[in-house]
């Protein structure tokens, strides 16, 4: 499928914008240094701290966005309409608009973080502060996914095997999740990405104390005042990682086991 | 065909980028890049700036005093930077007219949150565990120096986060985050929702706010007046009254 | 386990009665479109009627009330549908799904002993991607039989098979079937035939008739039933050994009712020679004039629809025909008459 001709200068414009400021990150790095700038030990914290809190926060939106999906599912109308406005709602708020609303609910003084903080529980500046917070932003990618794998491929083999005897739970685990594999791999490759380049309601919400909750990006703020050269160098890593990710979750369906 | 399109629409997108530049370089606008902590006390000087030179147009941008550095570092136009710090200054020395002028001075505070509610009352109050206090991180300017009275008070602090800006400890500060946080006497006075405790000997870390022409500067006459006007009495009353010291 | 049921799906137009007895085989025979699949679903559960009642032995398994409805997984209904549905896992995973309440060991075991009765037992390790279209029917037979069904529901179980593959499954269903209470549909009267002990015949959404294979196939009460059986129904009132037709005709037949009662007989449309002209009066039809209303094209003959009669039409012939073109039509003498 090929346009008109006229699309081609605009296609490249296009091109030229999205790959201009990548293309300016890698001129602007000293190569020479790059190595010593990430292994560095502040650098190497904030990119384990990064990995560790968004492989969390990809567990916790597995088993939590893959049900979300679920209930997206087995609503209906204008209820499903309204729910998924709600679920989705984290995907394009501006990151700082999530920061403060997670803060005013789990914050010292949030609608459930007061109460917590009553019972000797707080959440505030600390490691699981930043993994709520990816989560936050992260779950849309999975919710959305296995809500439009579900939609895509109706229910005949589950009402097949319902008239075999099987419980709902045995349906689940041996025809719709092993079918929903794909869409559950791409939702978490996506919300893994999403989880590491969270910054502003880490920012508002979290803190930034090293190696208890400033991730790689808070670094890459901090550092960007005062060492340029690791934010770039820390900027390339996610950078790679970002292109990795994308490259997994849009992969073409024949490497995805799609038969 | 496809290429004469492509260098068509080049044509077209130069041409609004030079009617942006041309905008930009009217003999009548001054351009001032100013430290984030000088935002609102820098509108009445300047407002008395334009008085004083009728026809001319303040137009001044507010960021970290890092990222204004690194901008003029980058070759953006502008006419005059005010910095936050002398460190940051030093960085650009090579791209300023004349010697840096020194026009206003702060000095840290700690803040709370309105009402006090952790009761904190002094710099070691801070170093309590029971206490959440969030500071600058040692890497920016209102780090180094927090860190600095910090260790004249002998005092250790335990921050539960080191941000990045006073605005992002003013903002726990003031969200009921953070019990307590240390900033600069001004920005404490510019806030809403938070309140000073003084520390005792603050005055031992004085920062300093240097400004100076840059070199880059389409009417280097004007830059270096309005520098001037920066230490006159207009700017001097205005300063005071926002919270600075006058050097 | 004798299956008594009333389904009715509004959307698609369904309200269905059927029943079958405690291993029989009930043949649903209609076109496409009559709804035949729509009922096998809502007997199964896995599409929600809007209306049910469904016994099995006595057991309300669905009544007026949806709140009360046994659930698709404990009726013991096992629907097997025309796509197979295989999951994707292999094929011996797949028989040993169903095997109710057994332990992983033995529901492999009862897997295997399907797969051999069904002679797939050496396709146990495929995945159903690597399966022909036969085969892949042979599996969804062993895992639906896997599941000891109380009632076995099988949707149009030849469909989209090459001949070969049909005729081996054929086979193979009439000996799996025999003790098997058994619903299939298909709109082929022969499996309906060698298939079913009884026979629904379906019309839009409608069971218009219901009772036992021969009965209905051989003694079709409706127009309609008679086209699915692949006759014409010959209508007409009985006049002493003759039935009159409505067109005025009459033709000699073999026993029916008394006289004046209306009566039909059901002759294959192959079986009715045509002529233009008025043959000679002799031989074994009597020639009844009547005029064609349509002609619909059978592969290799035409059949001519007439208002009495319909006949298989040889193609030279048929090219010379029209509507409205006026036939003589040979209905065979001393075909059995029924009462209507």
């Amino acid at each position: 499928m090929s346009g008109p001709r006229w699309l081609v200068p605009l296609a490249l414009l296009g091109a030229l914008l999205v790959a201009a400021p990548l293309v300016g990150l890698m001129a602007r790095a000293s190569w020479g240094e790059l190595w010593t700038l990430i292994t560095a030990p502040e650098s190497l914290e904030a990119l384990a701290l990064s990995l560790r809190t968004a492989v969390a926060s990809t567990a916790l939106v597995i088993v939590l966005g893959v049900p979300l999906g679920f209930a997206l599912r087995a609503v209906h109308g204008r209820v499903r309409a309204a729910l998924r406005a709600v679920l989705l709602a984290p995907l394009v708020l501006p990151p700082v608009v999530g920061g403060l609303a997670l803060l005013y609910a789990f914050g010292r003084r949030g609608l459930i973080g007061a109460p917590l903080e009553d019972a000797g529980i707080s959440v505030a500046y600390t490691t699981a502060a930043v993994v709520l917070a990816q989560t936050f932003v992260a779950m849309p990618f999975m919710v959305v996914s296995i809500e439009s794998a579900l939609a895509a491929r109706g229910e005949r083999r589950e009402a097949i095997a319902a008239t075999l005897g099987a419980s709902r739970t045995r349906i689940l685990a041996r025809i719709t999740l092993p079918a929903l594999g794909p869409a559950l791999a791409t939702g978490a490759v996506l919300a893994f990405a999403r989880a590491l380049g969270e910054f502003g309601a880490t920012l508002t919400f979290a803190g930034s104390l090293a190696g208890v909750t400033r991730t790689a990006p808070l670094e890459i703020y901090l550092a960007r005042e005062t060492d340029p050269d690791a934010a770039v160098a820390l900027s390339l890593v996610l950078l790679v990682v970002a292109v990795a990710v994308v490259a997994i979750a849009y992969r073409p369906a024949a490497m995805r086991g799609v038969r | 065909m496809r290429l004469r399109a492509l260098a068509a629409l080049g044509v077209a997108c130069a041409a609004a980028l030079s009617a942006c530049a041309a905008d930009a370089a009217e003999g009548d606008t001054l351009t001032v890049l100013a430290a984030a902590s000088l935002a609102e006390v820098l509108e009445p000087i300047a407002a008395s700036f334009e008085d004083e030179h009728p026809g001319v147009d303040v137009i001044a941008s507010y960021a970290g005093s890092s990222d204004l550095a690194a901008q003029i570092l980058e070759g953006a136009p502008a006419d005059v930077f005010a910095s936050a710090d002398e460190a940051t200054m030093d960085k650009v020395a090579d791209l300023v007219t004349g010697t840096p002028v020194v026009f206003a001075t702060n000095t840290l505070t700690i803040a709370v949150p309105s009402g006090n509610p952790a009761v904190v009352a002094t710099l070691a109050d801070l170093a309590d565990p029971g206490i959440v206090s969030v500071i600058c991180a040692p890497q920016v300017p209102c780090g180094t120096a927090t860190a600095s009275l910090a260790a004249l008070a002998g005092v250790t602090l335990t921050p539960a986060s080191e941000e990045a800006n006073v605005t992002d400890v003013l903002g726990k500060v003031a969200s009921g985050q953070a019990d307590a946080g240390i900033v600069y006497v001004t920005d404490v006075a510019r806030s809403e929702g938070v309140e000073a405790v003084p520390i005792e000997g603050a005055e031992a870390v004085v920062n300093r706010y240097p400004a100076a022409a840059l070199a880059s500067s389409d009417t280097p006459e004007l830059a270096t007046a309005f520098v001037d006007h920066l230490s006159g009495e207009a700017a001097r009353e205005a300063l005071a009254a926002a919270g600075f010291g006058i050097p | 386990m004798r299956l008594e049921a009333r389904v009715a799906v509004l959307a698609r137009g369904v309200d269905a009665t059927v029943s079958v007895g405690a291993g029989r085989t009930l043949a649903v025979l209609g076109p496409n479109g009559a709804g035949k699949s729509t009922v096998l679903e809502a007997l199964a559960d896995v599409t929600r009627p809007d209306r049910a009642s469904v016994t099995l032995d006595g057991r309300e398994l669905a009544g007026p009330r949806r709140r009360t409805a046994v659930p698709a997984r404990r009726r013991g209904i096992v629907l097997l549908s025309q796509d197979d549905a295989l999951f994707p896992m292999s094929v011996l995973d797949n028989v040993a799904f169903g095997p109710r309440s057994a332990r992983r060991g033995d529901a492999l075991a009862i897997a295997r002993e399907q797969l051999a009765r069904v002679g797939c037992e050496d396709l146990a390790e495929r995945r159903p991607g690597e399966l022909s279209g036969g085969q892949a029917r042979r599996v969804a037979i062993a895992r639906a039989l896997a599941a000891e069904p109380r009632v076995l529901l099988l949707d149009e179980p030849f469909a989209g098979l090459d001949v070969e593959a049909a005729s081996s499954i054929r086979a193979l269903l009439r000996t799996l079937l025999a003790d098997v209470t058994t619903v299939l549909t298909t709109h082929d009267a022969l499996d309906a035939h060698t298939l079913a002990d009884d026979v629904a015949v379906m019309e839009s959404g409608r069971v218009v008739e219901h009772g036992t294979a021969a009965d209905v196939l051989a003694r079709p009460r409706t127009r309609f039933a008679a086209r699915m059986a692949g006759r014409v129904l010959i209508e007409g009132t009985m006049r002493g050994g003759r039935l009159a037709l409505d067109g005025g005709s009459s033709v000699p037949v073999e026993g029916g009712p008394g006289a004046g009662s209306r009566a039909a007989i059901a002759v294959h449309p192959a079986a009715i020679p045509v002529a233009l002209d008025s043959p000679a009066r002799a031989g074994a039809h009597a020639w009844v004039i009547d005029e064609v209303l349509a002609l619909e094209p059978r592969g290799d003959h035409v059949r001519a629809h007439g208002a009495v009669v319909s006949a298989d039409v040889d193609p030279a012939l048929a090219a010379t025909l029209a509507v409205g073109t006026r036939l003589w039509c040979g209905v065979p003498r001393g075909m059995p008459a029924y009462a209507l």
